[in-house]
């Protein structure tokens, strides 16, 4: 079994904060991602708020030269599926798809997903018209009319990105005002192709051989209609990756990682950063600093 | 106007440095009647090999060349064929302009084929690779603004690379709208194997192998035992 003083679940911004720490702390230190390096954040176009960068940059940019940074202090990457982790003496023993690792300390990271809205029509239509990659999928729906669910930060950003191709944006909003931040609302606001449907809900995605568009019911009329447009972005929250995570640290009841302020969980060296914990901005920079508050947390017990 | 500008220009002329060793052949395929992006693949070609000494490239017409374009199984163009230095067909694939995120998928097959080391495949995966023994094809479905395309499309090249039975195919959806079309292609990064199985997202190389390994496998006779 390979051993290792701190095991990392997670590529993204604070699953690689936290090993550019422990590997800079000469900590030996593997990272595990189960796809691809950068997490949620990298399927974005572009992030402008990221402090020290005076003009927009792009995620993927941002994340490759953080995984340089921790491969710089000899983090080792896997990328595997964790399966099951269990207690022993001496830390944890890890079981991943292919293989078996062993830790003193352990840093969960895992993040989270986008997630499913549940109405008839969905399953059909996933990956044939209903995306949640705006940047992937984008370039399909050149000249079509097309709905985003949901208007906080990351569904207009992803509007923004779409309008390069589409024919028109319908922001479809469960709530009677727009979440997104006003810097991100001025630039698609006033725009002709551009138009928000707000204080109703998805009831149904429709189509036959193709997504012809949105049912959707007012929430204070109860007045259903359909939006036609032949693509559906959803971008409608998110759900915590913690499904293997149950029963070994405690999670709230949405699933999110319990923590506290030194994003310790309820098992000794075991910490938690980034969106799968609770009560967090999912923000770049907030993930960065709770993956580096996890990881001085856990370089402190294990040097003790 | 240059497509590689900035930063890039100093990265790509030390990794070149850093990584280049044997020559690379890349065999250019273009059609100049009906293809929009063969004037910037050209030009992006030509830049590219401001960057190295041990890059050739030699443009060769789809349509008229067809020896070629049956040699190397060639079912559209614009398409990049990659050649070793000892002018032996690698098996890796570019369908349509490696630009945008695909840039980088371009980039690494380059190094692929002049340094023969694979960046992706862990031992255990590139040795069950290695055992593929008949005839794989895997086309990966891609735009060039998809930030999770290019791994999948590095994956199929180092696949191909290290198995003369398999040919890693990187597509340009846009460019290729029939076969986006033919295969459903809606969502990318969407990966074919062998038109038997097919996958689509970010998936993790081990995964991949697998699905890799289970189409291989789906053309063989198995032995049914009834109960």
């Amino acid at each position: 079994m390979k051993e290792y003083d701190v095991i990392i679940i997670g590529g993204g911004p604070a699953g690689i904060s936290a090993a550019i720490y422990t590997g800079r702390a000469m900590l030996s230190t593997l990272l595990i991602e189960k796809a691809a390096v950068g997490g949620l954040i990298a399927s974005s176009d572009i992030i402008e708020n990221y402090p020290g960068f005076p003009e927009p940059i792009q995620p993927t940019e941002l994340m490759a030269n953080m995984e340089k940074q921790a491969k710089r202090f000899n983090v080792q990457f896997e990328f595997d599926t964790v399966n099951t982790i269990e207690p022993v003496e001496d830390g944890y023993v890890l079981k991943t798809d292919w293989d078996e690792f062993h830790a003193r300390g352990i840093i969960l990271a895992t993040g989270s997903s986008p997630k499913k809205s549940g109405v008839p029509g969905e399953e059909k239509f996933l990956g044939r018209g209903i995306t949640f990659c705006a940047t992937c999928d984008g370039p399909f729906y050149k000249d079509k009319d097309v709905i985003i669910v949901g208007a906080g930060d990351s569904g207009v950003q992803e509007g923004l990105f779409l309008l390069n191709f589409v024919k028109s944006v319908t922001f479809l909003v469960y709530k009677p005002v727009i979440k997104a931040s006003k810097a991100l609302l001025q630039k698609v606001q006033g725009k002709e192709n551009v138009r928000f449907i707000l204080n109703s809900d998805l009831i149904e995605v429709v189509g036959n051989e193709r997504l012809e568009g949105a049912k959707i019911r007012n929430k204070e009329t109860g007045e259903e209609s359909v939006v036609p447009g032949q693509g559906i972005f959803l971008y409608i929250g998110f759900k915590p990756n913690t499904g293997f995570l149950k029963g070994f640290v405690d999670l709230d009841e949405k699933g999110y990682i319990i923590t506290d302020k030194r994003m310790a969980t309820s098992r000794p060296k075991v910490y938690a950063a980034g969106d799968v914990t609770k009560n967090t901005y999912a923000q770049v920079a907030v993930s960065v600093g709770s993956g580096v508050t996890a990881a001085m947390s856990l370089i402190h017990d294990l040097e003790k | 106007m240059a497509f590689i500008e900035g930063d890039t220009q100093k990265v790509l002329k030390e990794r070149f440095d850093q990584e280049m060793d044997k020559r690379v052949k890349i065999l250019f395929f273009s059609d100049e009647l009906n293809c929009q992006y063969c004037p910037q693949i050209k030009s992006l070609l030509e830049e590219v090999k401001g960057y190295t000494d041990k890059l050739d490239v030699e443009e060769h017409n789809f349509f008229t060349q067809k020896a070629l374009v049956e040699q190397y199984k060639l079912d559209g163009s614009p398409a990049l064929v990659f050649l070793d230095s000892e002018g032996k067909d690698t098996g890796i694939r570019i369908y349509g302009i490696p630009a945008g995120h695909e840039f980088a998928s371009f980039i690494e097959a380059i190094c692929l084929v002049s340094s023969g080391k694979t960046k992706t495949l862990p031992d255990k995966v590139r040795e069950e690779i290695e055992k593929i023994d008949s005839p794989l094809e895997i086309k990966v479905f891609v735009t060039t603004t998809c930030p999770y395309c290019a791994g999948a499309v590095i994956t199929a090249h180092e696949m191909a690379f290290v198995n003369p039975h398999i040919t890693g195919k990187m597509i340009e959806s846009m460019e290729f709208p029939e076969w986006a079309g033919k295969h459903n292609v809606y969502t990318v990064p969407k990966i074919i194997v062998n038109d038997k199985i097919e996958f689509e997202g970010a998936v993790p190389v081990k995964e991949y192998a697998k699905k890799v390994i289970e189409a291989h496998h789906a053309g063989e006779k198995k032995l049914i035992i009834l109960p």
